[in-house]
């Protein structure tokens, strides 16, 4: 009889859950990085969280789950397990090494992206790419991986170039031509960047409208502006 | 409601001689007119599957036939119909067709044969009285993610999977749905358990008693935040079966009967605005729960749930 009643009251079908969505810092840790990039990068990080659990409370539709990966000689996760983003906490990340980005690229590929473990009903995962250099390692090989998954073309794919970063590198990671990599030239601009990512992109990522299957790659969510460059602070570069 | 639009789902059903027909569409987030796109998708599926079922006279009963020709010419005239109907409708603005693109989903359901098409994602379900739901059409590999199908692509009549089946025997459900309402649940199995629970809700409490606005809107707040289209067809375990929106219909101690197959009596409402393929405009667009008394099987319901974003 209990069971009767609930049933009239339980909505029809299974648990009912709101759509994932996977946002992953994908870091550069090379030895380029060490010193003030690094605290920089790491304190952007820090800042824009509280950030980030803003905007995941106002779409309620979207489970924002947050993962990082570091990359020098190698690289791997740096916070392994999708972390719902009101439980995510940033550990500081330190230079030292090569600049393993393809071996990055094959990782967030490997673990992350492929159905499963994502699934089909997912929202469009955010890769940001923040780099000060060029790869060490064959970039091509983890970039065809990345693409050869649905859910790597389907990814918002963004990149922050630290200083004099390889920006042809961070285009191609990116694969769009209207989108370019942000050029972060202090610390400021990395900071505004970082949480432009976290914000703006996660906002638009959040409630992505369907389209037809012939649309261009790599437009599926139309990305607001990016703030502009600090001028104020254009005499404090790296 | 997710953007200020208006709700981009269409759903209708009609019932015309011994038949029905439903339609749903989801036009998609990114066109400019997609609710247009999407009504007009319905539009002609409606009109396109009554002159279907009454060009096949004879031929009904011969299921290789109504395949040969849900695949052509059908198909062909679904898509390029509504191609045409965009084009009249955008006039001299010269739009082009993907501000309209949308999805289709469509059935049939004669006393011969049930027939299912689809264009683009969404969900056909069908359940028979044992509770198990089928996935009557094939997966479109061109379907992932928030990417779809969509009438208003080159040569997307090729895109509508078509499927015809004989009449279901017994008690059936059949579920048509766009994709905010699977999206709206982890796995594809917690999706599909609605067909047996919609079946055993209406075993239990009777069509009339089912609130379907109520169960999407409250399903869209909570999962996608998507609009949700949805229409049931329900075949009773018996059509000899007193019609009251309240009565529980037991499919254990009810006879496997064939349909009814004999001419039925329709409520005043539906002689007056869904008797031809001609005035399908008049269909309602709004929350229905109607009764086809004595028919083939019963429309349950259509229903449209607009994405609220809290």
């Amino acid at each position: 009889m209990e069971q009767e009643e609930s049933m009239e009251h339980k909505l029809p079908g299974g648990p009912i859950a709101n759509r994932p969505l996977h946002f992953i810092f994908i870091a550069d840790c090379s030895s380029s990085m060490a010193g003030r990039k690094i605290q920089a990068l790491n304190q952007a990080i820090r800042e824009a969280i509280p950030h980030m659990r803003e905007v995941a409370h106002g779409n309620p539709n979207a489970e924002v789950l947050v993962r990082a990966i570091k990359f020098s000689s190698g690289a791997q996760w740096h916070v392994s397990q999708p972390t719902a983003v009101d439980e995510f906490e940033w550990t500081d990340l330190s230079a030292n090494g090569m600049t393993s980005m393809g071996r990055a690229l094959s990782l967030v590929t490997d673990d992350a992206l492929k159905t499963p473990p994502m699934p089909e009903r997912a929202l469009p995962p955010v890769l940001v790419l923040i780099s000060d250099g060029q790869p060490t390692d064959n970039f091509n090989e983890g970039l065809e991986a990345l693409m050869a998954e649905p859910w790597g073309k389907k990814a918002v794919r963004l990149a922050i170039a630290i200083g004099d970063a390889d920006n042809n590198v961070l285009q191609r990671f990116i694969g769009h031509a209207e989108i370019q990599p942000l050029q972060a030239d202090n610390a400021e601009d990395l900071v505004n960047y970082i949480r432009w990512a976290s914000t703006a992109v996660l906002q638009a990522a959040s409630a992505p409208a369907s389209q037809t299957s012939a649309a261009p790659a790599g437009v599926n969510v139309p990305l607001p502006p990016p703030p502009a460059p600090d001028l104020a602070d254009a005499n404090d570069v790296w | 409601m997710r953007s200020g639009k208006p709700c981009q789902d269409e759903v209708r059903v009609c019932a015309v001689a011994d038949s029905v027909v439903a339609a749903v569409a989801d036009g998609h987030g990114t066109s400019k007119h997609a609710d247009v796109g999407a009504r007009l998708a319905v539009q002609v599926a409606l009109t396109s599957l009554v002159r279907f079922a009454e060009d096949l006279g004879e031929c009904a009963s011969d299921l290789t036939q109504v395949r040969k020709c849900a695949e052509h010419p059908l198909r062909m005239h679904i898509v390029r119909e509504w191609k045409a109907q965009v084009r009249a409708k955008a006039g001299d603005d010269e739009s082009p067709l993907s501000d309209y693109g949308s999805t289709l989903i469509v059935a049939l359901a004669t006393p011969d044969f049930l027939l299912v098409g689809q264009l683009g994602d969404g969900d056909v379900l069908l359940v028979a009285k044992d509770g198990k739901p089928e996935v009557l059409l094939p997966a479109d590999p061109a379907v992932f993610a928030d990417e779809t199908s969509s009438l208003c692509l080159p040569e997307a009549e090729y895109s509508l999977r078509m499927r015809a089946l004989r009449a279901p025997v017994g008690e059936t459900l059949l579920v048509l749905s766009t994709d905010g309402y699977s999206k709206s649940y982890p796995t594809d199995a917690a999706f599909r358990q609605i067909g047996p629970d919609y079946l055993n809700l209406i075993r239990k409490n009777g069509v009339s008693a089912l609130n379907l606005r109520g169960f999407l809107e409250q399903t869209t707040a909570q999962g996608a935040g998507d609009d949700i289209g949805l229409a049931l067809i329900y075949w009773p375990p018996s059509t000899s079966q007193t019609v009251a929106g309240s009565s529980t219909i037991s499919s254990e101690n009810s006879p496997q009967n064939e349909p009814n197959r004999t001419s039925m009596e329709r409520p005043a409402e539906m002689e007056s605005d869904e008797s031809s393929s001609g005035n399908l405009e008049a269909t309602s667009n709004n929350w229905i729960v109607r009764w086809i008394r004595d028919a083939l099987c019963r429309v349950v319901g259509t229903v449209k749930a607009k994405a609220i974003l809290k």
